[in-house]
This record gives C-alpha cells, structure tokens and sequence, in this order.
C-alpha cells in the first residue's frame, strides 16, 4: 500500500499487535491489528481515553519496546533491522515523566540529542553545535540555553524536551502527551510549535493528546482508539461527520457535541428553556442554562423557561418562569432569578 | 575544557597533594617533610626508622587511602547515576554485606558448632585470612548480581534484591555474632571499623591492579551516562545500550567496592558523599567532568579522613569509619546547603 497523497512515507504498521509479554502466558496485547502509515510533513495526533494503549504503540513505533505481532517498517526497511545508533538517526522520542537532570544546562540537554551522531567520549563536532543551536530556535528557546533544566517551568521544559529530540534530526518526531500539566496557553503553543515542525522542515510528527479540541485544531490526521481495542485513522472532521469520535468518547454523562465540536455534560434534566436574542450574547446564556441543567431549544412550544435578550452585547433581558416575568441585568441575576423561580 | 573547569581540576589535584604529603608527615611521630621528600625520591632519611616507616606503613597507607576513596567514589556516583537515585552507594548492591558475611565467617564462626559447619562448607578459607574471606564473600555477591542483573529489566528490582540480600547477610552475621566469643566479636568488629593500614606493599599492587581494572570500564561510558539521567527510555531513544552500560557500571562498581571492602573493610559514608561533593563543587552533571572529579575528591577525602582518624601526635586512633560520617557528613551538609542546583547557574 502507497502512502496517500505525494509525501514520502516514514513509517509502516502492518498488523501490528503492541502490548506487554508476560512471563509463562500468552502475550497480552493492549491493541491489536494494527494498519497505520505515517507520512512525512504531516501531523498525526493519537487520541482516545486513558489505558487504550496509546504510549504503549508510541513506543512500539518509536522502536523502544518490541511489538507482540506484526511488522514496523522505518523508510521501506524493517525497524528491528535498524542499528540502534541509526534508528535514533530517524526517530526520536519525547516521553512523559518527569526528568530530574541536576545540574544539566538545557544546552547541555540538547547536546544529549546529538547521541546517535557522536564518536568516542561525544566531544562535540560544529555540525553538532549546528545542530543544538537549530533545534532550540526552531522551538524557541535560544535564550534559555544557558539556564538549568530544573529551573524551568513545565512549558519551557517540554519545549527543551522537543528541542533535545530535534537535535537528533529526525524524520519522525514521537511524542507521548507533551501538553500534559501545561495551561492552556501553553498546550496550544506546544501544538503549535509541532505544527510548524510538520509544515516547515517536513518532519511526520506523531503525538498523543487528551485535548480533542486542539487536537482537532491542529492534527492532519487522527489516529482514534477506542475501548475496543481498535485504532481508526482519518481526518479529525471526518471522524466527528461519522460519529466515531462520538461514540469512542460517548460515557458516563459526557458527549461530544457534533454541532459545536466540543464536550457537552449531558443535560436536560432540569427542564427544556429557550433563548431569543442575538449572538454573543444569546450563545453565552444558552450556555449558562446548560450550566444549570437546562436543554436548550429553538422553538418555545412546551418549554419551562423562556429568556429574551434586549441587545447582543450583554445578558440583559427578561426571564419568563410559568406566568411569572422577572427582569435581569447579567448572567449572575438569570441565574439567582432561576432559582427563585424554581423554588 | 573551559578555564573555571580547569581551575577547579587544578585545586582538587593540590589538595590532593598536600593531603598525601601530610598522610606520610602526620602520624604517631611527626617527620619533616624535605625528610619525606627525600625518602620518596629514593634516599634516606636523617633517622633509620623513619625511612623504614615511610616506605613499610605511610606511603602504603596514603596509597591505599588514595584508591579506596577515589575507587568508593567513582562507583557511587556509577550507582547514584543507574539508579537515579541520590542516595544510593557502592554497596546498595550487597557487596559489603557479602564481604562482611565473609569476614564474619572466618573469624567468628572457629570454635562453634554452627561456625564448624560454615567452616567445612566454606573449606580452605580459614587459611585466607579477611582479605580472602572478604574477597570470597563479595565475589559471590558480585556474581550474583551480575547474573540477576543481566536477566532483570527493572533497576529498581536489582535494587530491592541488593538490599535484601544485605539483611540476610546481616542475619546470619548476627547469628554468628550471637555464637562467638568476645575475643572473635572484638576481631570481627575492628574490621567493620575500616583501616587503611593493613595493605602490605605487595598486596599494594594488587589493590592498584584491581581498582585499575574497575576504573576502566567505569570511565568508559561517561557519555552514554549522561544520557541514562534522563532515564533508560530516553538512553534506548537515541541509540544507548541500556543493557550493556548497565553490566558494565554495575560490574565496575561491583570490582571497585568488593576489592575495597576487601583490603579496608565496609568504609560508609564516602561512597554515597562524594559524588554530591563533586557535582556541588563543579555544577555539573556531565560525567565526563564527574567521573574523574570524583575520583580526586574521593581521594582527598579518603586521604584526609585517615590522617584524622590517626589523631597525629597522639598513640591513638580513631576508628575510619567513625571519623568519615562524623567529619565529613557536616562538610557534605556544607557543600550542598552551600549550591543547590535549583539556583540559576551563571
């Protein structure tokens, strides 16, 4: 099978089975069958709730554990045939877990991705100086170099992470869950970042994340898991249009709404209310009745709460509760006058 | 090498001199140091005796002190490195623990009937001396671990087994402690004290051979234990041998601690300091700098806790490992109080 589209291909799964073996018994695999391609240039983000076993494939195909079954093919040759020193040539891996580095300069840690390149005691060669100062400017953090790595905050240190990886000049860049423990603002510049690295130097990024929504903002390709123990591959909105993405994440009170593409609490059990009004400020109180439990509908007909909104601007209006009309100035009053009314 | 490394590597080698010269001058009777000189370059002293005793007990002492403390320092910090763990040593393998066991064989266990039976089952030992029983004990220890080792992914594991396998140790050292008489527990226990004093020139060079042999190998693979800091996961990333650094350090510092243990007895408290001193003194990590900073710094410290420990100009002496915890642990408390590698590095 040829890679979709004219990129070149990085790597190939062929029925793949990644799990862990367990001494005596038959092996256990956390996901099985397993037919993925990874292309160069694209971003492909792995998605699906907690112990689908997305690390554990991040690993197989990274070649830092051996797969239970199938084959892994890096630039049409088989993964296990690679020299460990060459592989690291090709692939390199930011993992989760916290790294305790004393004394290391994030320079230093940098250097530590020119490994693979280095002969005798590692004295670094210029190219190899080349190479660390790239790395930390294509994620920059050229003016952190010189600081500890424990000194770092979590941003700053998973973009040292990602530059420590770009210093062994991959073709694939590997990442388990790099936004993890960040804010938002910086799980949106990680992504961003690893976009850019796709886009630009035509790195195949593959990265595993529990943020859908940015994920969706920034990922080529999705590479969905669900409790099944099945990967579906596809373009994120396509996986939204076909409900997959709905279903793998459908429980336990949560859904995926398909309309807004974000995660809704399932609602509804207060009461149906409908709001009239214009944009922004219809949208915000909607969302405040679903806060509160309300399913919010279009038409009035059979409706327990009706809100009009005076202006787009803010969420001032009237609340109609039964026969009784209440006046409100912001969100916080709907929401106190709600409550009276239900009482 | 930048200038401040330089420097620094400069300062340790000095102090280091001065510590040996001052480990040969020092001692029971005070003897001036252009008489040392001239000894060491081949002459005589102006008094007979103290040729004899420079040549016979100091200069081998000073020797001894110098590999021990280099050698228990270069395998803590393989170990601190391997298993990522700040805390760990020479011996959290058990190698102490099996040389003691050894020890405690030979000179406990004669006379008993529980020790009879070790004795018949332990064989020739007897005619070894401690330095045999050590060295048997912590060779049985070291290949056992090598062959756990070899077969065991997990570091933490080997590290549970070497702690276990010391409180067995310790158990039936107990045991035969509980057996013997007070002359053998006395004898046993000045072992555990430590010395640097009971290396004969000869035996000298073995030591020498023997740590040189253990060093080697430790040195070697500086660069791929920079990047086991970060981890066995990231090392296999970019193309570590996770399973063959991890033999060679744990073989190293198996050969290192045992063949010390051996010759000085169980000296604490070095092994597990001077890897922080060193990383403390030239904020790094980079073992290319660690591995040989260590080393010096094990050595002066080494060197120095043994000039103490024979309280010159006095006829007593302090038992070693009494004056290297109790001296060195506030000089260590010191160091690290003193840096801590949270701070921005200028």
């Amino acid at each position: 099978m040829s890679c979709p589209g004219s990129e070149h291909c990085v790597l190939k799964a062929r029925a793949l089975a990644v799990g862990y073996r367990r001494a005596g018994t038959a092996a256990g695999a956390v996901l099985a069958s397993v037919d993925v391609t990874v292309a160069g240039g694209t971003m492909i983000c792995v998605v699906g709730p907690n112990g689908v076993g997305k690390s554990t494939l991040l690993r197989t195909l990274a070649g830092l554990q051996s797969p239970l079954a199938g084959r892994i093919t890096l630039l049409d040759r088989p993964l296990e045939q690679w020299q460990a020193r060459e592989r690291a040539r090709q692939i390199a891996s930011v993992l989760t877990g916290f790294v305790e580095t004393g004394y290391m300069t994030v320079r230093a840690m940098v250097a530590l991705g020119r490994f693979p390149y280095a002969a005798g005691w590692g004295r670094l060669q210029s190219s190899d100086c080349v190479a660390i100062e790239e790395a930390l400017r294509s994620v920059g953090i050229v003016h952190l170099g010189d600081r500890l790595v424990s000194c770092l905050s979590d941003g700053e240190r998973q973009k040292a992470l990602i530059a420590r990886a770009l210093a062994q000049k991959p073709v694939m860049l590997v990442l388990d869950e790099p936004t993890a423990y960040l804010d938002v603002t910086g799980r949106a510049e990680i992504m961003r970042t690893l976009r850019g690295l796709s886009r630009e130097s035509g790195n195949a990024v593959v990265v595993s994340s529990h943020d859908i929504d940015l994920a969706m903002r920034t990922a080529d390709l999705f590479w969905l898991i669900g409790c099944d123990g099945r990967l579906r591959a596809g373009a994120p909105e396509d996986l939204v249009l076909s409900g997959e993405l709905a279903s793998v994440f459908d429980a336990q009170g949560v859904s995926f709404d398909v309309q807004s593409g974000s995660f809704t609490f399932n609602t509804g059990g207060v009461g149906r209310a409908a709001v009239f009004g214009r944009d922004p400020a219809r949208g915000w109180t909607a969302r405040a009745l679903q806060r509160l439990g309300f399913a919010v509908v279009d038409d009035d007909r059979a409706v327990d709460v009706r809100v009009e909104l005076d202006n787009a601007q803010c969420a001032a209006g009237t609340l109609t509760a039964g026969l009784k009309q209440r006046p409100f100035g912001s969100v916080a009053e709907l929401c106190t006058a709600l409550r009276r009314a239900r009482k | 090498m930048s200038r401040g490394l330089t420097v620094r590597f400069a300062v340790l080698a000095a102090l280091l001199l001065v510590a040996l010269a001052a480990s040969v001058s020092l001692g029971s009777v005070w003897i001036p140091l252009h008489e040392v000189a001239r000894v060491v370059a081949g002459g005589e002293a102006a008094v007979t005796v103290w040729t004899t005793v420079i040549r016979t007990f100091r200069l081998p002492r000073a020797a001894t002190a110098l590999l021990a403390g280099a050698g228990l320092g270069v395998s803590g910090l393989l170990m601190q490195t391997l298993f990522r763990n700040p805390l760990a040593g020479p011996f959290v393998l058990g190698i102490s623990s099996g040389a003691g066991l050894g020890v405690a064989v030979l000179v406990l266990a004669g006379g008993t009937a529980v020790g009879g039976v070790f004795l018949s089952i332990a064989g020739p030992m007897g005619s070894l001396g401690h330095v045999g029983a050590a060295t048997l004990g912590a060779a049985a220890v070291l290949s056992g671990v090598l062959l756990v080792a070899r077969r065991l992914n997990s570091m933490t594991l080997l590290l549970l087994l070497g702690v276990l396998f010391g409180y067995a140790a310790n158990a039936l050292t107990t045991v035969l402690i509980h057996f013997a008489d007070a002359q053998r527990i006395q004898s046993y226990l000045r072992w555990t004290f430590g010395s640097f004093a009971h290396v004969s020139v000869p035996e000298l060079g073995l030591l020498a051979l023997l740590v040189g042999c253990g060093m080697v190998p430790a040195l070697l693979p500086a660069h791929s234990l920079n990047v086991m800091l970060m981890g066995d996961q990231y090392a296999t990333s970019v193309g570590v041998h996770v399973r063959r650094i991890r033999l060679i350090a744990v073989g190293a510092t198996a050969l290192l601690s045992g063949t010390i243990t051996a010759y000085c007895g169980p000296i604490g408290f070095v092994g597990v300091a001077v890897p922080h001193m060193a990383r403390s003194m030239f904020a790094s990590s980079d073992h290319r700098v660690l591995l040989p900073a260590t080393a010096l710094t094990g050595a002066v410290i080494a060197v120095t806790a043994d000039i103490i420990a024979r309280l010159p100009g006095t006829e007593y002496v302090l038992p070693l490992n009494a004056v290297t915890a109790l001296f060195g642990a506030p000089v260590v408390a010191w160091v690290l109080l003193r840096r801590r590698p949270n701070e921005v590095k200028t």
